[in-house]
């Protein structure tokens, strides 16, 4: 595991409301992890479990209304995200930590230029002479695989294909060399071969740049291939966690083995692939239990009582009263 | 990739429970549009109950009675020639619903129609939408003034006027909303099935356009309450001594420093209108078509 | 951008052609014989006569017809009946006073409309919000020759700081022009203030929920630069296509405003030949109009060209 001393990003008991007409309830609730250097960290999770939502509260992007940030912290280089006013944070999203979006179709500015919305970033966090932001541009449109990057500058958004905008997505993300970057989805808009492109992208430059990556998906391969370590998150809370090569080698959380058995698996000569009866509950209407409790083949009525903690045992951690019965003896949990 | 395999069991949404009128419930929950309802029905039940609403001929003389303001003997006042201006107003609301209703169901009519020939038959469309085109160039109220102006002064010419003005801007939304409906994959089975033009075109294509239509027609219906009294304002309504809210204030412009509460009274009772008329169209808009949403 | 100023430049051509149809075709819609209309139940028949072979209507649909092109292609409109002058001169010499109000009240519409839409939707639901949006639908609601007015009872006759009619030209006494053009400009720009506060307010929350102001904002660009700059240049957009439709709303109401108060205007030059039944004004006058506004709208859609790449570069319609 890493033996870095500090995490370079420490989120403790994040919990975000959202209000609907139905009611408010928690998108994210009581989240914590700790990001390493140099380390990508993996969130998995269906759509709606809150994965992205924890990352928008990070950086203070949370729609408001509908959404609030209503407890937690957020540790980065010794300070408080959370506690911030606007302006610090500013310095702060784009040049330290940056984020890049599922969509690359319209996270760009239809109106104006990619070298203009590279620049503007350049310019906003660096003291960089024209001629100087320019090149800047230009070595960073290059950095992220776009042929001739000159003319590109003057090129709209609509010029680009979607693979190409993420690139640009990413390109102005690196542009101010950040230490964390939050990747939401980065690849799930685009087709597969593109896909793998911008995953070899992303993954040389975290390399090359040592900074550390939050990979959010719904898509375990990507995960399996990509992280180091992963968080599953189900209805806005972290369910199991750990390095990669073990979760998927021993899930303990009865839905993490649900995940993993509804993926194809080339070796198995499985027909039919497993799927989870049932959906994600309404948020807004949960019960006191364990909110994976309908679902779950194992659930006993403690687990209708109570929502189990998240317990930890060296780098792994899983929140179900049954991991006992989920895994194999071997390897027990909690 | 695993993404296809996950989002299968994953992506299901549990159906929300259905309830009987959801559209008219989200109506009534809209405070707007149960505002405009309110103001609208005033006018509405004014127009419909004006004979047992009105005491006095609208066009009895009385020049005793001139210039009365208004208070508990004449609600409304009387005017230069001490007609009452209840009366008058009253019988203002009645012919200003009825150009308005008539507009509308003219509008309705040809705008579907021409809507509907050009969205669907694509052979029609170009010829059609210039000629809409055309009509559109001019400004509503001058081409209004230049048809009513030819054909004479008359309440039935500002219908005709009014209906000839707004029909291709109905027609337009008609078309549009054929347009994106005739590529739906229930149209396309339609006609694989072998219904006819006419058949697909009234079974499938029209239902499915109404709720745009109800919209525009809302917003139609004041328009038409205000264009009337425009022209009617400057001679071309319904002539002079029958009452309309356009002529009334036109005479009463006359006397505006000693008595102006004549033409105080009719311009709410027209705003009160169109104002209504307009919350009504906001609110259906919000509820029936909310990809044009214009929050309230 | 070549290619799009001349496919739209090609498409104006049909309209325009139609549009002097329809204005020629106004004519035919005159019940009875017009002639006598046009003279007047007391006129003598050599007097209809006369009117008759004025207008040329002693002549066959067809060369009606082409008369009438032969006409308009020489730039001729035809001639008052009751001024006996020249319809196109009597419009050119009116045209400085209805544009230098109409644009008083366009330049109203602009400034006041978007600076209040959206201060609305940055503010939403807030007490400015609703209170911007109340003035707005009741700017669309109210009649504007009663707004008209009620202005005049109050800042004219009640207050006395402003003309209740009249005109000023702007050549002679700038001053003198801005306080007679501000009642009727007011009264002119209330309607499309209303209507561009609440396309402005609807498309701002619209794009301030779009994915690339998310963007901005993680870039960690400020609240000025992600509304100022990148919001608003996408707002923009919609509202300029709306400005051909506010211009086409200003020209409708000039009727009855310039009318109102007494400005002279190409307006009430048409107010005044209704009840007067001089057709050639009326007819003139539209056409007049309507060509000035299609090349307007023309103006307009360089404009949009100009704000959206998308369209600029020939990608979409």
């Amino acid at each position: 595991m890493t033996t870095s001393p500090a995490p370079v990003l420490s989120v403790q008991g994040l919990t975000t409301e959202l209000r609907t007409e139905r009611g408010r309830f928690n998108a994210v609730d009581g989240v914590s992890f700790d990001l390493w250097p140099g380390e990508v960290l993996g969130i998995v999770g269906e759509s709606g479990c809150g994965k992205s939502m924890t990352a928008l509260s990070i950086l203070g992007l949370v729609p408001q209304p509908p959404g609030r940030v209503v407890a937690g912290r957020v540790l980065f280089e010794g300070r408080d995200l959370l506690q911030l006013p606007e302006r610090e944070l500013q310095r702060i999203r784009g040049a330290k930590i940056a984020m890049i979006f599922q969509e690359p179709m319209t996270s760009l500015n239809p109106v104006f230029t990619v070298g203009e919305q590279i620049l503007e970033t350049l310019r906003q966090h660096e003291r960089l002479g024209r001629r100087a932001a320019r090149d800047r541009a230009i070595e960073l449109l290059a950095k992220v695989g776009i042929p001739s990057p000159a003319e590109r500058l003057e090129s709209y958004p609509h010029e680009l294909s979607g693979g190409m905008r993420q690139r640009v997505m990413i390109a102005i993300a690196l542009a101010c060399n950040p230490k964390v970057l939050l990747a939401d989805e980065p690849t799930t808009a685009l087709d597969v071969t593109i896909q793998a492109q911008i995953l070899d992208l992303l993954e040389r430059l975290q390399a090359e740049l040592g900074m550390a990556v939050v990979l959010i998906t719904h898509d375990l391969g990507i995960v399996a291939e990509f992280a180091h370590r992963v968080l599953v998150m189900y209805a806005g809370r972290v369910i199991e966690e750990g390095p990669v090569e073990a979760i998927f080698e021993a899930p303990a959380h009865p839905y993490t083995r649900g995940l993993l058995e509804s993926l194809p698996d080339p070796e198995s000569d499985r027909e039919r692939l497993q799927v989870i009866p049932g959906s994600v509950p309404q948020l807004g209407e949960l019960g006191p239990g364990c909110r994976f409790a309908p679902r779950c083949a194992l659930a006993g009525p403690a687990c209708r009582q109570a929502d189990p903690p998240l317990a930890r045992a060296g780098a792994r951690a899983v929140a179900c009263f049954r991991a006992e019965l989920a895994t194999p003896p071997v390897e027990r949990v909690a | 990739m695993a993404s296809e395999a996950l989002s299968s069991p994953l992506d299901a949404v549990a159906a929300p429970p259905r309830r009987r009128f959801p559209t008219l419930r989200r109506l009534l929950r809209h405070k707007l549009f149960l505002v405009g309802a309110f103001l609208f029905s005033i006018v509405l039940v004014a127009a419909l109950f004006a004979d047992l609403l009105i005491q006095v001929d609208p066009n009895r003389i009385s020049m005793r009675h001139k210039f009365r303001p208004p208070g508990s003997e004449w609600i409304f006042g009387t005017d230069n020639f001490g007609r009452s201006q209840w009366s008058r107003v009253v019988k203002g609301a009645q012919l200003s619903l009825a150009i308005g209703f008539g507009v509308v169901l003219l509008n309705a009519l040809f705008g579907t129609l021409l809507g509907a020939l050009a969205g669907y038959f694509r052979a029609l469309d170009n010829l059609l939408m210039r000629i809409m085109d055309a009509f559109m160039a001019f400004p509503v109220i001058l081409l209004a003034i230049g048809i009513t102006a030819a054909l004479g002064p008359g309440s039935i010419n500002a219908v005709i006027a009014l209906a000839a003005v707004y029909t291709p801007r109905t027609a337009r939304i008609v078309r549009a909303s054929v347009l994106v409906v005739r590529e739906q994959a229930y149209v396309e089975a339609a006609r694989a099935m072998g219904a006819s033009n006419l058949r697909i075109l009234l079974r499938h294509v029209l239902p499915n356009c109404t709720a745009p239509l109800i919209v525009q027609l809302t917003f139609i219906f004041a328009y038409s309450v205000l264009s009337e009294a425009v022209l009617s304002f400057l001679g071309l309504g319904a002539a002079p001594p029958t009452p309309t809210w356009g002529n009334i204030i036109a005479e009463g412009r006359l006397y505006i420093r000693e008595a102006p509460w004549i033409t105080l009274i009719p311009g709410l009772a027209l705003a009160m209108t169109v104002l209504g008329l307009n919350l009504l169209g906001d609110g259906l808009r919000d509820v029936l078509d909310p990809r044009l949403k214009v929050q309230q | 951008m070549l290619r799009y100023v001349a496919h739209r430049l090609l498409a104006s051509i049909p309209v325009l052609f139609l549009v002097t149809l329809i204005s020629f075709g106004l004519m035919q819609l005159v019940p009875g014989d017009p002639a006598i209309l046009i003279a007047g139940l007391q006129a003598t028949p050599e007097e209809v006569e006369r009117v008759r072979r004025q207008l040329g209507l002693d002549q066959p649909f067809h060369v009606q017809l082409f008369s009438w092109y032969a006409h308009l292609l020489r730039g001729d409109l035809g001639t008052s009946l009751l001024l006996g002058r020249d319809v196109l001169d009597v419009i050119l010499e009116r045209l400085p006073v209805s544009f230098s109000i109409a644009l008083y009240a366009l330049v109203l519409t602009v400034a006041v409309g978007l600076f209040a839409g959206i201060v609305a939707a940055l503010r939403q639901n807030s007490l400015v919000d609703q209170l911007v949006m109340t003035v707005a639908l009741l700017g669309v609601s109210l009649p504007n020759f009663w707004l008209a007015l009620m202005l005049v009872v109050l800042f004219a006759v009640q207050l006395g700081w402003l003309p209740s009619g009249g005109y000023v030209d702007f050549r002679e006494d700038f001053w003198g022009w801005l306080a007679s053009a501000t009642l009727p400009a007011v009264s002119l720009a209330m309607l499309q203030m209303g209507l561009l506060a609440r396309i402005t307010r609807s498309t701002m929350l619209e794009v301030l929920r779009q994915d690339y102001i998310r963007t901005a904002r993680a870039k960690g660009l400020p609240a000025r630069l992600v509304v100022g700059k990148h919001a608003l240049k996408n707002v923009m957009i919609p509202v300029v296509t709306v400005l051909g439709i506010v211009t086409s709303l200003l020209l409708s109401g000039s009727v009855v405003i310039e009318t109102i108060f007494s400005i002279p205007g190409i307006g009430s030059l048409l107010g005044s030949s209704i009840l007067r039944r001089d057709y050639p004004v009326i007819q003139g006058g539209l056409l007049f109009v309507a060509a000035m506004l299609l090349v307007i709208n023309l103006l307009v859609d360089l404009l949009y060209a100009w704000l959206d790449p998308r369209i600029r570069y020939g990608h979409g319609e």
